[in-house]
């Protein structure tokens, strides 16, 4: 059992974060389903998403700010429609 | 003050990131531009950088994964997984978080920003002509 400080914060024991493979500075997401929290380890962040995007080519003669300004264009064009 | 605390407080700077860093290592677009990148992020995780952005970068990043047609389920991941990012601070993150939650398939990125915010503000009534805000049990739309 765990108590919940003033400021709201709890204290998770080393055989916890073990269990959970976490460490100093490591970042969980904390969901609430039902009436219960759920932890959740969020991994690397960005660097685990490497080699998990599909494959995109981009025109020649473009660059991704190119892509970037086009898919702004198209958004707003979107929400004026 | 010494020339390496100079350097140390220099390199602990905030920087801020823009949209087409987390592109350029997302995709494998430039292997070089990509190494660069991922670089930057490993130094951000072993605390050597601070990195910061903004809730607009992360909606053109939305945006942007959306051009390439994929999946606002698979896309909420990827930008949870971002803003999870060791070193990297993401303003307002509490807030953007809730965001992401409160989005759903049939609405924009963006509408969600705005309503979230107008509700922040005890806001839940508001004008529009997009229908898509009707999906909101929470909003109530009319038009002028």
């Amino acid at each position: 059992m765990i108590t919940i400080t003033h400021k709201g914060q709890i204290t998770l024991s080393k055989v916890l974060l073990q269990a959970l493979g976490l460490s100093v500075g490591d970042k969980i997401m904390v969901k609430v389903v039902g009436e219960k929290a759920l932890l959740e380890p969020v991994g690397g962040g960005i660097l685990d998403l490497i080699g998990t995007m599909p494959k995109i080519k981009i025109p020649k003669g473009k660059t991704v700010d190119d892509l970037l300004h086009e898919a702004r264009k198209e958004h707003l064009e979107k929400t004026i429609c | 003050m010494t020339c390496s605390m100079k350097q140390e407080r220099n390199i602990l700077k905030k920087r801020f990131v823009d949209t087409n860093i987390f592109i350029y290592t997302l995709f494998s677009i430039d292997k070089n531009k990509q190494n660069q990148c991922v670089t930057l992020f490993k130094q951000a995780a072993e605390g050597k950088v601070i990195l910061w952005t903004t809730v607009w970068v992360i909606a053109e990043i939305i945006w942007f994964l959306q051009k390439q047609n994929i999946p606002n389920k698979q896309t909420k991941q990827v930008i949870t997984r971002i803003i999870a990012t060791k070193g990297l601070e993401v303003a307002d993150k509490q807030w953007l978080l809730e965001v992401l939650d409160l989005w759903e398939e049939s609405i924009d990125f963006i509408d969600i920003v705005n309503l979230s915010l107008a509700r922040a503000h005890s806001i839940i009534e508001g004008y529009s002509y997009d229908k898509d805000l009707d999906t909101l049990n929470w909003f109530k739309r009319s038009i002028p």
